[in-house]
């Protein structure tokens, strides 16, 4: 039987129970959507001892369906405001399953001043322990530190200063497969900081010495299908740049049609994007050492992780995506590959997310504090955020927080948190995607690039924001976005997987249905939240100034936008 | 010989990319990322010429990264 473990800070325990017959088909983003309802106050103070932090894995972990070991990690968004599920690769999740843990929750706050992990140990007994000589240190020394007690095998969940700091960029860092660095992020929302909030450092697991053995309601069946499905998402990766490339190929795709954001979402084209191209990061691996192709946790088929070495061979970061790079590059005139990557180290180590922190730098260039483009100043602005100065505080504090400090009039925000790698005016069902999903302008809550018939006009850009922010809430519940991207045509298998893990009909109509339910449930904890519909709206300058590329405007009408979740 | 997402197709004298891809019966559309051995090709630079030996990957962007 699969178990959960409560964490209450204010007593400093851990009490490991079942878990609940409740949420036994729920995982990853459905099961916090469920969980929160229940059980954390909308209204509550993000950083309150009401609100929670969970940590949990998905619907078919434990199995050997690929990508099934992504981490989820919930609670009200101390950026947001609102419901918040983030979710990340690496070896975390695979380790707690292999413990038969599908859930932890942290809840109240210490009484006293310290730092706190907890840690599994290999026979899976879970303790909380002193971390307080661990406060302060970002989250590579931290890993280290921890490999070098439980050897190379533990996974860890960690903070680094700015999560201690609470600031409300600050990441979760989770260990990847293999090369057990902490690059892989649960990071939009700040969760990092309801993480500090809590006293809790990191989550440190030991491989199992014997792994939790998942009950089937039909193991041969479920082993058949299983194979099917790994067979056909290894099938599409062969075919997929995130495969052959990596997510960086996305580049090659949006700098051409003006959706690749250029100088704080200017909507102009980045001639100079070559620079840090698919082909530029192909080179540089290949002649500095560098690897694509890496599975960020055990049995990912589509392996679109990398490791990018500095132009002397050294290791320098991995899990180098196309999010950070569209941000931190083009998105601040930035040009230089190198730089980027360096940026995004830096952030994984302090624990802060990539695009809240690159988006907080085009309004630092925006505004004159710096110039555009210049790399140096940009380093600088995180090393700010890094030793905690003033202004580095601000900007943890995200996008907004700096732009409004500035006297920005261009903030590129919807619900405090700012947009990713896809400018709205020329991906339109992405930006209602932007403006209606409960967890505020998010990559991963249904992008629709190349899903509309034009990606300017407007025709079924609200059918293809609707379909893929639902599909988007089964896929967070389920397994990796890129491998589901795979299985696409094929994804009726899931509902027979469904039936026989858990019994019942194999029907997708189980999976489709709890894209619904998880969806509606998000919406409905925002409004109890106190977040108003007139929140779902792209920021002003979105719909005034046409992209110089394409000469689109944002037009999707406010009603189009109120109507969108009318089942 | 020309080897296009791992099927093998005959060169012909000033065959392009596009004749490739289309022998190969792949489609193109602006989602998708040419591979020419290493380099990166623009979907809008399939009328260069290709030469034998050439392997092609046809990769087509599903989801954003
Ligand atoms: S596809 Fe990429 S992000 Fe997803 S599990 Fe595999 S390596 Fe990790």
């Amino acid at each position: 039987m699969w178990s959960k473990l409560l964490l209450d800070m204010k007593n400093l325990s851990v009490t490991k129970e079942p878990y609940d017959k409740e949420y036994e088909e729920l995982g990853g983003r459905s099961l916090i959507a469920q969980y929160m309802m229940k059980n954390v106050p909308p209204t509550c103070e993000p950083l309150g001892k009401d609100n929670q932090l969970i940590i949990c894995t998905s619907i078919f972990a434990g199995t050997r369906l690929t990508t099934a070991h992504r981490l989820s990690v919930g609670g009200k968004s101390p950026l947001t405001g609102g419901i918040k599920e983030s979710n990340s690769g690496g070896s975390a999740a695979y380790q707690l399953a292999g413990h038969g843990i599908k859930l932890i929750t942290v809840k109240d706050l210490p009484e006293e001043e310290g730092l706190w992990l907890l840690h599994i140990d290999a026979q899976g007994n879970a303790s909380l322990e002193d971390a307080s000589e661990y406060k302060g240190l970002n989250n590579y020394d931290f890993v280290e530190k921890m490999h070098e007690m439980y050897g190379d095998k533990v996974a860890t969940i960690s903070i680094g200063a700015a999560g201690e700091r609470l600031y409300k960029s600050a990441s979760l860092q989770i260990t990847e497969f293999n090369s057990n660095h902490p690059s892989r992020a649960a990071a939009r929302g700040g969760l990092g900081a309801l993480m500090g909030s809590k006293g809790l450092k990191a989550v440190v697991i030991e491989n199992p010495v014997e792994r939790y053995q998942v009950e089937y309601a039909d193991k041969q069946k479920f082993d058949e299908l299983v194979s099917s499905f790994n067979k056909i998402v290894a099938a599409g990766a062969k075919k997929d740049p995130f495969h052959n490339i990596g997510t960086i190929s996305t580049i090659e795709v949006t700098a051409n049609n003006g959706v690749l954001p250029v100088d704080n979402f200017s909507g102009r084209l980045f001639p100079e994007y070559k620079e840090v191209g698919a082909g530029k990061f192909m080179n540089n691996l290949e002649t500095r050492g560098g690897r694509n192709k890496v599975p960020c946790q055990p049995g990912c088929v589509v392996q679109c992780s990398n490791c990018y070495n500095d132009k002397d061979g050294k290791y320098l970061t991995s899990g180098f995506e196309y999010e950070t790079l569209a941000i931190m590059g083009p998105n601040c005139h930035i040009s230089d590959l190198d730089a980027v990557a360096q940026m995004d180290r830096i952030c994984d180590n302090i624990g802060v997310d990539t695009i809240e922190a690159g988006n907080a730098v085009a309004m630092c260039m925006e505004t004159g504090r710096i110039k555009w483009g210049d790399t140096q100043a940009a380093l600088s602005l995180l090393k700010e955020m890094e030793e905690g100065t003033e202004f580095g505080r601000i900007m943890g504090d995200g996008c907004e927080a700096v732009g409004k400090y500035l006297g920005c009039k261009r903030i590129p925000v919807v619900k405090h948190q700012s947009l990713p790698g896809y400018d709205p005016r020329n991906t339109k069902g992405t930006g209602i995607t932007y403006a209606t999903s409960p967890m505020g302008a998010d990559h991963t809550a249904g992008l629709t690039m190349g899903r509309a018939f034009d990606d300017c006009g407007r025709s079924a850009q609200a059918y293809a924001s609707t379909k893929l922010q639902v599909a988007m809430c089964f896929s967070d519940s389920i397994m990796c976005l890129f491998a589901f991207a795979n299985a696409a045509n094929d994804l009726y298998l899931l509902g027979e997987l469904m039936a026989t893990l858990y019994g019942g009909t194999p029907d997708f109509g189980r999976i489709s249905m709890l894209g619904v339910k998880t969806l509606l449930t998000e919406r409905a904890y925002n409004k109890m939240a106190g977040i108003k519909a007139e929140e779902d709206r792209l920021p002003e300058f979105f719909y005034k100034e046409k992209s110089s590329a394409t000469g689109s405007k944002f037009d999707i009408i406010d009603y189009e936008l109120e109507v969108l979740f009318d089942f | 010989m020309i080897v296009v997402n791992d099927k093998i197709i005959k060169f012909y004298e000033g065959m392009t990319i596009a004749d490739a891809i289309k022998e190969a019966g792949e489609m193109i559309d602006y989602m998708t990322i040419i591979m020419q051995d290493k380099s990166i090709i623009q979907y809008n630079q399939i009328d260069k010429k290709v030469s034998d030996g050439t392997n092609l990957k046809i990769l087509r962007i599903l989801s954003g990264g």
